[in-house]
């Protein structure tokens, strides 16, 4: 597709020969490499006629680097549209492929340039390092990276606008779901940490806040920004991961050396949230994060967890509670079965070596009892006005027709007689 | 004044005759600077000047030379060169400031008048595409052509027209009864979305209702010291669950009554009315048992893990208490050494990335995929 | 079906960082030869002396990267250009560098794996950048120092200050993103070392190897696998695990052996014998049998050809060869000349990280409101490639920077 050549302000006799190359770089792709073997270019002529280069003369037929083309090949994949977040952070913008404009995209644009003590910021490079690598319909989607002109960092991420569990959760008043949905997000959770966990990587922020939704329903594990690769034996890491209200005990007590187990009580916690529709263990320090614990599940102590009281920061209440068991916990969680309590205690077991695995997770038998996971077609939306089928409306209204499929690829057909 | 008793060049049928190449050439824009090319009035000393065209030549002027040289009569064109036989009533406002995008559109109004197959009237994709690009193709010569391929273009439309009268009376009825079930839907869907709200928002006012007087009873039976039944919660998740199911009922009825024409609408596409092919066969995709993992799972074929694998380097940190007890996983660890010396021994890297020299880096990704399914087929066999 | 090896192919080191020797030669070429285009475009941009050609020939006098002009006072209006790098040259001084990067990584202490992300890091970053871009030098600590916040480490900016006995923090963090850029953003580093471990436990279990022996061996070969594959190309032309096993052949061939065997041993399966790669549940048809037996010992044989020549090129530059890169007379008469020569040539609109950030940054800055593209408007079709990178710099610009003398002196930096 031709790129229509840029006319730039008249008058700079050094900018109109170069003008109509500068404003294509496509051009200056194959052949604007000169490699004749003394290495002189061919605008020497062109530099000859100069007296004085003006701003930019020179510059403006400067060769890219083969990364550099790169680089704008990526960007130029991708048209930027309007913003839809802003932070001091980063900026969310919507966008779509340049080729399939009915592919929709987010470009995350994170301000790296910001003058940061120790340079690049790490979650942004955690982020990046981690989405380019793990590939799962339950992990956001990373289609590409590039750096704008302003030297920002972007990814580009799948668009996933239907806002996110949490908000699901918490919208008592409009959204109704029962225990086959839950079973269909948990579903989803379980798979993309066990997913994570396969690669040997753990995502240590997992939170209602995190899983988003698609347009089709399917739930994606989002912001690596925390996560980081499972740790070698003697290798320390730090304990102070994951939000508070979903952090494992063992974490609270300092560990330097922890396992997916994390994860897995994270997803415990979230479990138990979109039963009770409200947080589990909403601590407000770390101290009462512990004491939640304590009440809600039991102590640990030398008996039900060994060593826990050599972790470096263990510290209980003086009060002290037993073990809950499983009819305090069905009496809480039973709308989703006793298989399904049964799961949700296999995940907040206090010992880490004892907890649940992903893999085993979903290998337990609550996937295969009734009632069967809602398909994701089915499952409840963010309303509007408490209807899903008005929020797809008002979002087809508004070009976006992510809801069918094969309206994707027929392009309208113009009613040049009948309707008129 | 005698009137011109021309004959213009009409072909039989059809609204407009060809467009003569000097015209189609040289159809002007109605230009920001509003004067009359006729007359030469400007646009400030009639501030509703209207500007009108034929469908003959597309050449505009104002109403006013309009009225003035063909209200007695037809007459010709007075834009220099162009020597078509106007009459008044041929004259309307055109609707695109480009005036080839009028005339193009007019156009393509006229062939679809004609050609009004819909998607659902073909067997197979291929056929249908065909059928687009046949009518693509003539409108471009009606709309682009040469006087020859103008001409050939609109004979063909005629035949056309001619052959398939009967099919294109049907298609056009057909038309306007979709036209009329869709709308009749859409207020039906509409209403049912009210509907739902209402429903929701009782439903909620029940349920607060009934969660406090749980509540009260809760604590009343604590009170007594007797363990509140765990029906409670279950109750109120199912209830919650049945009125959704009874509302979705009502909304499915109301659309199935109005759908009950029969017209093909495959899911919730109301708006885009995509039909689909005809005969194809919408059936629900057939439900298998749920598959919690989604997939294959990953199963070692090269090396098997079992407890005899040891490393003293390793394993003298599984009696570090700091290890054991955050719940360090020596299982991990092992699957992942043994994993890592594995993986990747039977990739081939200069044979996969040369079979895509001159590609792109995405495609020799492509390339690379396709080869790893190749691959991996043979590697099963190992 | 995921196997290890489909596994293996869907990381980004697979797919972006593997090539052919062919195709990583005709890279480095394309590299070059842009850099030398550029740079000459970039030399030849100045402004010739304007009127009295007997003038000082100070064309751009206040950069810190001189225009060459060695025929003395301004006599010609065009000035020569140098002789550029050949890529040659320029693989030599990665090589160097890529030792020097080690070294400094050993005073730091830090682990194997960040050592090897680091210089990973390095030689990726100019594959695709030249080395009369972008000082070595100064490269070689961002690598590093990337290398550690990639590995989930944490760099303490200061440490490498000191370290390396920089003015500023600045100095460090300058190239980061340029790094970041030059990687293609995929910092995923897949190394041997895990590898190691796991043959040798699988050798272990064999029962009938002698302890030591795997002892030593393994030893040696996470020696040679700290060193040699660092530098070479090794990384790009094969897998972490035929890497390793390279290592592991060089360091007791028959182990290795071994391991091979049981490996892609075929058994039928009637024996029952318990190996990973026997083909059947013992429910095959015999047919299928010898034409998985046949595929079998051809993939075997393939592999065994990957490794051995992967071993040739580790073999190349053994441990023992660190002491070659850091003789002085190597050094004075290999690596000495070479710089001379990239004094002349290097790009004086981008040798000075430092001054290019900030640069960058003012014009990010001035645009203002520019990255914000609202509603779609696709300004992209307007950039020109100078914009790519912040707006092009005129000569002004450069005359406006200040001369760093100190870095001028020294080009690659202190002893460390």
């Amino acid at each position: 597709m031709a790129v229509s050549p840029l006319v730039t302000a008249p008058g700079e006799p050094s900018q109109t020969s170069t003008t109509n190359a500068a404003a294509s770089p496509f051009k200056r792709l194959p052949s604007a490499v000169p490699s004749s073997s003394t290495g002189t270019p061919m605008l020497l002529g062109h530099h000859q006629s100069q007296n004085a280069p003006s701003a930019g003369g020179g510059a403006s037929t400067m060769t890219l680097d083969p990364i550099e083309q790169m680089n704008e090949t990526e960007k130029r994949k991708y048209i930027k549209g309007k913003k839809l977040g802003e932070g001091t952070y980063a900026n969310v913008y919507l966008g779509h492929s340049r080729s399939d404009p009915s592919v929709l995209v987010a470009i995350k644009k994170i301000k790296v340039q910001q003058q940061y003590r120790d340079g690049l910021p790490l979650d942004a490079i955690r982020e990046t390092k981690w989405l380019r690598e793990l590939h799962h319909p339950n992990i956001i989607s990373l289609l590409s990276v590039f750096s704008s002109k302003d030297q920002n960092l972007n990814l580009v991420l799948e668009y996933l606008p239907l806002g996110d569990l949490e908000m699901l959760i918490r919208d008592i008043d409009n959204v109704t779901y029962g225990a086959a949905d839950i079973k269909a997000w948990m579903g989803m959770l379980t798979r993309a940490v066990w997913f994570c966990h396969d690669n040997w990587v753990l995502h240590r922020d997992i939170k209602p806040n995190n899983l988003l939704i698609a347009a089709d329903g399917e739930v994606k594990l989002a912001d690596f920004g925390l996560a980081r690769g499972f740790g070698d034996p003697g290798y320390k890491m730090t304990s102070n991961v994951i939000t508070r209200w979903y952090r494992p005990p063992e974490l609270l007590f300092g560990a330097r050396h922890y396992a997916g187990a994390v994860d897995i009580w994270s997803v415990g916690t979230v479990f138990a949230e979109l039963i009770l529709r409200t947080a589990f263990l909403p601590g407000n320090t770390e101290v009462e994060q512990i004491a939640l614990i304590c009440r809600a599940i039991g102590t640990p102590n030398e008996d039900n967890w060994p060593g826990v009281t050599q972790l470096r920061e263990y510290t209980v209440p003086s009060e002290t509670f037993p073990v809950v068991g499983k009819d305090s916990y069905m009496a809480r969680f039973g709308a989703v079965g006793p298989d399904g309590v049964d799961l949700l205690m296999k995940t907040l077991v206090l010992d880490p070596k004892n907890r649940i695995t992903a893999k085993q997770m979903l290998e337990h038998r609550w996937w295969h009892v009734d009632p069967k996971p809602r398909s994701k077609e089915d499952l409840p939306r963010k309303a509007e006005g408490g209807d899903k089928k008005m929020g797809a409306d008002l979002k087809r209204r508004n070009g976006l027709v992510e809801d069918e499929p094969r309206g994707q690829k027929v392009a309208r057909k113009l009613d040049f007689g009948q309707g008129k | 004044m005698s009137r011109k008793a021309t004959m213009g060049t009409r072909a039989p049928g059809g609204m407009g005759g060809p467009i003569s190449s000097s015209s189609s050439s040289a159809i002007p824009d109605i230009g920001p600077e509003d004067m009359c090319p006729v007359c030469k009035t400007m646009r400030y000393l009639n501030k509703e000047m209207k500007f009108l065209i034929n469908p003959e030549c597309y050449h505009s002027m104002c109403s006013a030379c309009v009225d003035r040289i063909f209200n007695a009569g037809p007459n010709q064109c007075p834009h220099a060169g162009c020597h078509k036989t106007l009459r008044r009533k041929g004259f309307r406002a055109a609707f695109f400031g480009d005036l080839s995008v009028e005339r193009e559109v007019d156009i393509r109004r006229r062939v679809a008048a004609v050609f009004n197959q819909q998607e659902d009237d073909f067997v197979d994709l291929q056929a249908y595409n065909d059928y687009l690009q046949k009518v693509e193709d003539l409108t471009f010569d009606l709309v682009n052509g040469s006087d020859a391929q103008r001409s050939a273009a609109e004979a063909e439309l005629q035949r056309w027209e001619a052959e398939h009268k009967a099919d294109i009376e049907r298609n056009r009825k057909a038309g306007r009864e979709a036209d009329e079930q869709s709308r009749r839907r859409r207020a039906a869907e509409q209403e049912a979305v009210r509907q739902r709200r209402l429903e929701a928002a009782r439903e909620a006012q029940e349920e607060k209702q009934e969660r406090a007087r749980n509540r009260e009873a809760e604590l009343e039976s604590l009170a007594k010291g007797q363990v509140p039944a765990d029906a409670t919660q279950r109750v109120q998740l199912k209830r919650r669950g049945q009125a959704n199911r009874a509302v979705e009922a009502a909304a499915a009825a109301a659309i199935a009554a109005t759908s009950a024409a029969g017209v093909v609408s495959s899911g919730d596409g109301g708006r885009l009315s995509i039909r689909g092919l005809k005969e194809k066969k919408k059936a629900p995709a057939p439900e298998g048992p749920y598959d919690p993992f989604g997939g294959p799972v990953f199963v070692p074929t090269r090396y098997k893990l079992h407890p005899a694998l040891r490393h003293h380097d390793s394993d003298r940190y599984r009696n570090d208490s700091q290890h054991r007890t955050g719940g360090f996983s020596f299982d991990d660890y092992y699957a992942r050494v043994m994993f890592e010396a594995f993986a990747g021994l039977g990739v081939f890297i200069e044979d996969e990335k040369e079979v895509g020299i001159g590609l792109s880096a995405s495609e020799v990704v492509g390339m690379a995929a396709g080869l790893a399914a190749v691959s991996s087929d043979r590697m099963d066999l190992d | 079906m995921a196997t290890e090896d489909a596994r293996y192919r869907e990381t980004s080191q697979y797919q972006l960082w593997s090539f052919s020797p062919t195709q990583l030669a005709a890279m480095r070429e394309k590299t070059n030869t842009a850099a030398r285009a550029r740079i000459s475009e970039r030399l030849l941009s100045y402004p010739a002396p304007p009127t009295a050609p007997s003038s000082n020939n100070v064309s751009a006098p206040t950069s810190n990267a001189n225009t060459p002009d060695p025929d003395g006072n301004g006599t010609p209006r065009q000035p020569t250009l140098p002789d550029f790098l050949t890529p040659a040259e320029e693989n030599l001084i990665v090589n160097f560098y890529t030792s020097e990067l080690l070294r400094a990584a050993d005073v730091f202490g830090f682990p194997e794996h960040i050592k090897s992300t680091g210089a990973v890091f390095f030689r990726r970053f100019y594959v695709t950048n030249s080395i009369m871009t972008y000082p070595p030098q100064e490269i070689m600590i961002v690598a590093l120092f990337f290398g550690v916040k990639a590995e989930g480490g944490f760099a303490q900016v200061g440490d490498f200050v000191k370290t390396f006995n920089k003015k500023s923090e600045e100095e460090i963090l300058a190239g980061e993103f340029l790094l970041f850029q030059g990687l293609r953003f995929s910092l995923e580093v897949k190394h041997p070392f895990r590898a190691l471990r796991g043959a040798v436990m699988e050798l272990s279990a064999l029962g009938d190897v002698d302890a030591r022996r795997v002892e030593g061996a393994e030893r040696r070969a996470r020696e040679i696998l700290q060193f040699s594959p660092l530098m070479t190309d090794a990384y790009f032309h094969y897998t972490p695990s035929q890497i390793m096993m390279a290592a592991l052949s060089l360091a007791d061939r028959g182990l290795a052996e071994r391991l091979m065997q049981k490996t892609f041993h075929f058994v039928a399966p009637a024996s029952g014998a318990d190996t990973p790669m026997s083909g059947g549940e013992g429910k095959r048809e015999q047919a299928g049998e010898d034409k998985a037996a046949i595929i079998g010992s051809l993939i075997r044989d393939k592999v065994l050809g990957a490794i051995e020549a992967c071993r040739d090129i580790l073999s190349k530059e053994l441990p023992e060869r660190r002491e070659h890169w850091t003789n002085k007379s190597f050094i004075k008469s290999q690596v000495g000349p070479v710089r001379k020569k990239l004094n002349k040539c290097r790009d004086p609109e981008r040798w000075n990280l430092v001054e290019l950030q900030r640069t960058r940054r003012e014009q990010a800055s001035k645009k203002n409101g520019s990255d914000d593209e609202d509603d779609g408007a696709d300004k992209g079709k307007f950039e020109d490639d100078g914009a790519v990178f912040g707006e092009p710099l005129s000569a002004r610009d450069i005359k406006r920077r200040k001369v760093k003398t100190e870095g001028l002196q020294d080009p690659f930096g202190g002893a460390l």
